[in-house]
């Protein structure tokens, strides 16, 4: 009896550890790219990380029994959804500190001194040759193009070729129909070589 | 530009993207990390697993569980012997019910089945 119980308790064990495993894994491939598809949405890397931070949350407590392979469109749906919240919960608090600007003229956070503070936090040119520099500076222009686009262009372009998602896969996660998710690439992607083409930059 | 120009775009676009994923600071790689582990410490756990769960449960009694047993089977031991009794009651009731009117009939029922006596019957009535 007892080396039965051995056995199950090994088992159990196992299978935790299983989808723990699965998880982690997933989360270690995706949390970069996350990172930086939520800072294209938000251009705020501060925001980024916390919507990274509530969306891996909601994956893990309300999705974390589910099979690996629907790990990357919930967490896409999550994330769409999260950013969104923030947008919302922006909306709100933009209207109240201009309410509260008319009384207090010195806010500490006016949205000037916002995107400042992103832009000097979001410049990471690397030391070293120039073609590395050279690199960074188109790098940098090519994620301007990107934060540039219309959201459901942005999210769409960014689960197909960067997430690798397939249309279908993408049409779930962004609730829409796979035709829609063709056109939004499409356009995405005319967006994008037009503008890179316009500041002389072939890939 | 036609399909298979877009898509190779696209995808020349995601490698420079991914490029740019290996010079992320050191604090936002160890806030993502910590983001990760805290969340894995709250994963929900495999419904699948209940199964498993259920059994291991079954052979590995915390305190809780010898309870809920103990409870449960004398609850189910209760409810057997009562209605062992209940139906030997009712099969007993019937019986006599039957007995009774046996006794109170003349005839026996026995003899409406009993070959012999028909026969007799008919050659009594004939006669």
């Amino acid at each position: 009896m007892s080396r039965i119980r051995a056995v199950i308790k090994a088992i159990l064990r196992e299978a935790i550890l299983a989808t723990q495993r699965e998880l982690s894994d997933f989360l270690i491939a995706a949390e970069r790219r996350a990172f930086k598809q939520a800072a294209f949405a938000v251009r705020n890397e501060e925001s980024a990380l916390d919507i990274v931070q509530e969306s891996m949350m909601k994956l893990a407590e309300k999705y974390g029994d589910r099979p690996a392979e629907e790990f990357p469109v919930l967490f896409q749906r999550i994330m769409q959804n999260t950013i969104r919240d923030f947008y919302r919960r922006n909306k709100v608090r933009s209207f109240w500190t201009k309410l509260f600007s008319a009384f207090s003229p010195d806010e500490a956070d006016d949205p000037e001194a916002i995107e400042a503070l992103a832009q000097k936090t979001e410049f990471h040119a690397p030391d070293g040759p120039e073609e590395k520099l050279l690199q960074a500076q188109t790098l940098n222009i090519i994620e301007d193009e990107i934060k540039m686009l219309p959201q459901r262009q942005r999210e769409a372009f960014l689960m197909r070729y960067w997430e690798e998602m397939d249309v279908a896969e993408t049409a779930l996660a962004m609730g829409c129909s796979q035709g829609s998710v063709k056109t939004h690439c499409s356009r995405a992607v005319h967006t994008l070589a037009e503008a890179l083409k316009a500041k002389g930059i072939t890939l | 530009m036609n399909e298979r120009h877009e898509q190779q775009f696209a995808l020349k676009l995601a490698q420079r993207l991914n490029y740019s994923l290996r010079d992320l600071p050191a604090e936002t790689t160890g806030r993502l990390a910590a983001a990760r582990k805290l969340a894995l410490a709250h994963q929900k756990q495999l419904v699948a697993q209940t199964a498993f769960a259920a059994l291991g449960a079954y052979f590995l009694p915390d305190n809780t569980r010898v309870r809920q047993m103990l409870v449960s089977s004398l609850l189910f031991l209760s409810v057997s012997v009562c209605s062992a009794f209940w139906m030997a009651d009712q099969e007993i009731r019937e019986m006599s019910a039957i007995d009774s009117e046996l006794l109170a009939d003349e005839l026996p029922i026995g003899a409406f089945t009993d070959q012999g006596f028909s026969t007799w019957l008919k050659r009594a009535s004939s006669e």
